[in-house]
């Protein structure tokens, strides 16, 4: 699905990631986790296609479903099925949930050879996603994210990833701000879209979100590369320990 | 050069002023003459005008228009293609000339809808002589030349207590021909005290073969507690000029939310508008909506003088630039001493899509009185690029959505519409060129 090879990157001439490495197959969860700062935002900002960073292409290689992901402009990506739930989601006060959708969603469908959603349809299928998140009937007239509290922004990010249904997520802090009940609902929703063929990478500060969303494996984002991986225990681990140890492994098995 | 388009244009007067009409017209006639001869042209080094290059207007002789034929059929076409439903009222102009055959003219005992030489002529016609004595005076050279050259137009004297069941349409025609001409428009509104009405004033240019300049300068006068929706749709042509002012005055109590949406714009458009609130308890809003394109240029010059107290006022002025257009707004609130307790707010935000577009946008507040509320904003930029991203992210190319966000940008004054049918009209017609122009 996803193979990243000594992926370094950097913005404003900083270094951010330094050779990072990771290996995706169908219908995997993978965990990321790390202190803050470590570069996690900027590997699913560099995934979606974002310009300000600067990808050294001479080292990287970065292939999506067979494909140099790199050379992809971001609708590009989004169109071959990869999708980001994004850390901040922006406001958009003037385009409504429901328009918003409905054009992402038919220009994916144009770029695939398959037909447009008419309003009939798409209405149709709006409700049933929305249902799956939880999410009150209003929402889909507001405006996109606009005046959204902070956990419903990011139950919208859910939403959309329910309606485009890609190949590969990327949730990027989605559990962060979200009280029980929404943690419960968007784990619940991301639960649902798991199958056998679409994958998940799970950006997270806390082992609860992954109590719901099991993930197959676990890696621990440092400066810039992910210097540790396991399976779901090492979140727990993590989360007793903090990342002390592996730091100092890490130290020592530089030396 | 200036000099003898002077004499063109005085030669031009004085022809057109040996015609015939009621003493009231001829009053007006004499005054806007005698203040044209005393006037100049601007020029960029008038504060006024700095920012609004007029040579080109200026180096064209335009001569007054002769009556002008249009088939019945391209007036149909026209009006089919505006929001005007089937109830609706509508007063045709073609030229500045008032067409009744065309027109649906509302019948009200103790108002006047249709023409202004008619309604001199008409049972009402000592109230409309007493509202042309009181009409403001030209400012600068161009409304002089409406004033000296004011042959018909339009007036609207709704009575106490009338409020206008359907929408009042004026469709104002610009048809030019084979040679520049020039049309000097006017158009007169009564409110009544407890009067309310939505008025739409659509300007259409038909023939653009020659360069068109054409003033139109409406008068608005607000008793006690009268209210009125006024919406204005430009589709003019880029072979036209068009300088207009628009002076409204407000007594107590009463409402307008005004709103200016330029479809097309012409060559060259200044768009002065000038309101006073000379007794408490108003409120006006003055909104504006265009999108600019190739090097048209778009001046709004705005002024909201508060002289009572308690009264609200709000410009929300945006533009959208393409190419090489250019936009200004000048954004002056003038509040007196005695205007206390006022609420006033302002933005201009401006969106350029292009490189070459430039925007030039200033407040100007005057302020004398202490307890106040008055806030203003001018933005000018490109769409955001952390939006910009993240409708690419979910699959819409760039193109779309600078498209999308272009729309997102006038949302806002587009549902501000109180009137459905016109609200999605608006909505269709912008979003049609949106598509066109990004
Ligand atoms: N556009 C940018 N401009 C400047 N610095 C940036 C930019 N994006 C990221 N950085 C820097 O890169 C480093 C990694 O940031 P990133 O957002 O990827 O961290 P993170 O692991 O997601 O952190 P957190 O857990 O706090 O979300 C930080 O030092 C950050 O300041
Ligand atoms: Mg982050």
């Amino acid at each position: 699905m996803l193979t990243i090879n000594n992926l370094h990157a950097s913005v404003n001439d900083q270094q951010i990631l330094k050779g990072l490495n990771l290996q995706i197959g169908p219908g995997e969860v993978h965990a990321i986790m790390g202190p803050n700062g470590s570069g996690k935002s900027t590997l699913a900002q560099i995934l979606a296609g974002h310009e300000s960073y600067t990808v050294d292409e001479e080292k990287s290689t970065v292939l999506f479903e067979g494909e140099n992901l790199l050379e992809l402009a971001p609708e590009e990506r989004a169109r071959k099925g990869l999708f980001l739930a994004f850390q901040y989601p922006v406001e958009i006060p003037g385009i409504s949930n429901a328009t918003f959708l409905q054009t992402a969603l038919n220009e994916i469908r144009k770029s695939r050879g398959e037909e447009e959603l008419d309003a009939l349809d798409f209405a149709r299928l709006l409700k049933e996603k929305m249902e799956l998140v939880e999410m009150p009937e209003d929402f889909k007239d507001r405006f996109v994210n606009y005046g959204f509290s902070g956990g419903e922004k990011k139950r919208n990010e859910i939403l959309q990833l329910a309606v485009l249904e890609p190949h590969l997520a990327i949730l990027d802090e989605t559990d962060s701000g979200l009280d029980i009940d929404a943690l419960r609902i968007v784990a619940d929703g991301v639960n649902k879209l798991r199958t056998p063929q679409r994958s998940f990478v799970v950006i997270t500060h806390y082992q609860r979100l992954l109590n719901y969303i099991q993930p197959d494996f676990v890696h621990v984002m440092y400066e810039g590369s992910l210097i540790h991986s396991g399976g779901k225990e090492l979140a727990l681990k993590l989360e007793e320990q903090g990342y002390d140890w592996i730091r100092q492994a890490d130290v020592s098995s530089v030396n | 050069m200036t000099l003898s388009l002077k004499d063109f244009y005085s030669e031009e007067i004085s022809t057109f002023q040996k015609n015939g009409a009621s003493s009231a017209l001829k009053q007006l006639w004499a005054r806007g003459n005698s203040l044209f001869q005393t006037m100049e042209f601007p020029t960029l080094k008038d504060e006024a005008w700095r920012n609004t290059n007029i040579r080109p207007l200026l180096g064209e002789a335009f001569a007054r228009t002769a009556m002008k034929e249009i088939s019945a059929e391209e007036i149909e076409n026209t009006v089919a293609s505006l929001p005007i439903q089937e109830e609706d009222y509508l007063l045709v102009t073609v030229n500045g000339i008032f067409h009744p055959e065309i027109s649906r003219v509302p019948v009200i005992a103790g108002s006047c809808f249709g023409g202004l030489r008619r309604a001199l002529q008409s049972e009402e016609s000592k109230r409309i002589e007493a509202l042309l004595d009181s009409s403001p005076q030209p400012k600068h050279i161009f409304t002089a030349l409406n004033e000296a050259f004011v042959d018909d137009g339009i007036v609207i004297s709704l009575s106490e207590g009338v409020a206008l069941p359907h929408t009042l349409h004026v469709l104002c025609l610009s048809a030019g021909g084979e040679e520049p001409q020039a049309i000097h428009e006017r158009l007169l509104v009564d409110v009544g005290r407890d009067a309310s009405a939505v008025l739409a004033i659509h300007h259409v240019t038909l023939d653009d073969r020659a360069p068109i300049f054409k003033t139109f300068v409406e008068d608005y006068r607000f008793n006690n507690n009268a209210s009125l929706t006024r919406l204005e749709s430009i589709r003019d042509s880029s072979s036209l000029y068009r300088i207009g002012h628009l002076s409204v005055e407000q007594k107590e109590g009463t409402r307008l939310d005004s709103f200016s949406l330029a479809l097309d714009g012409a060559k060259l458009t200044r768009n002065e508008i000038e309101v006073s609130l000379v007794e408490s308890d108003c409120i006006s809003n003055l909104y504006g909506l265009a999108l600019n394109r190739e090097r048209n240029l778009l001046d709004n010059d705005l002024l909201i003088h508060h002289h009572a107290p308690d009264c609200e006022s709000r410009m929300r002025y945006k533009q959208m630039l393409q190419d090489s257009s250019r936009g200004v707004f000048t954004g002056k609130i003038h509040v007196d001493q005695t205007a206390q307790k006022t609420n006033s707010e302002q933005l201009s935000a401006n969106i350029l899509l292009s490189p070459q577009a430039r925007m030039d946008a200033k407040p100007q507040l005057e302020i004398y009185a202490d307890d106040v509320r008055c806030t203003h904003g001018v933005t000018v930029g490109r769409p955001d690029p952390q939006l910009f991203f993240y409708l690419r992210s979910r699959g819409i190319d760039a193109p779309l959505a600078t498209k999308l966000l272009s729309f997102a940008f006038v949302e806002d004054i587009i549902s501000a519409i109180p009137v459905c049918s016109l609200r999605e009209w608006f909505s269709e017609e912008f979003w049609k060129r949106i598509q066109l122009a990004v």
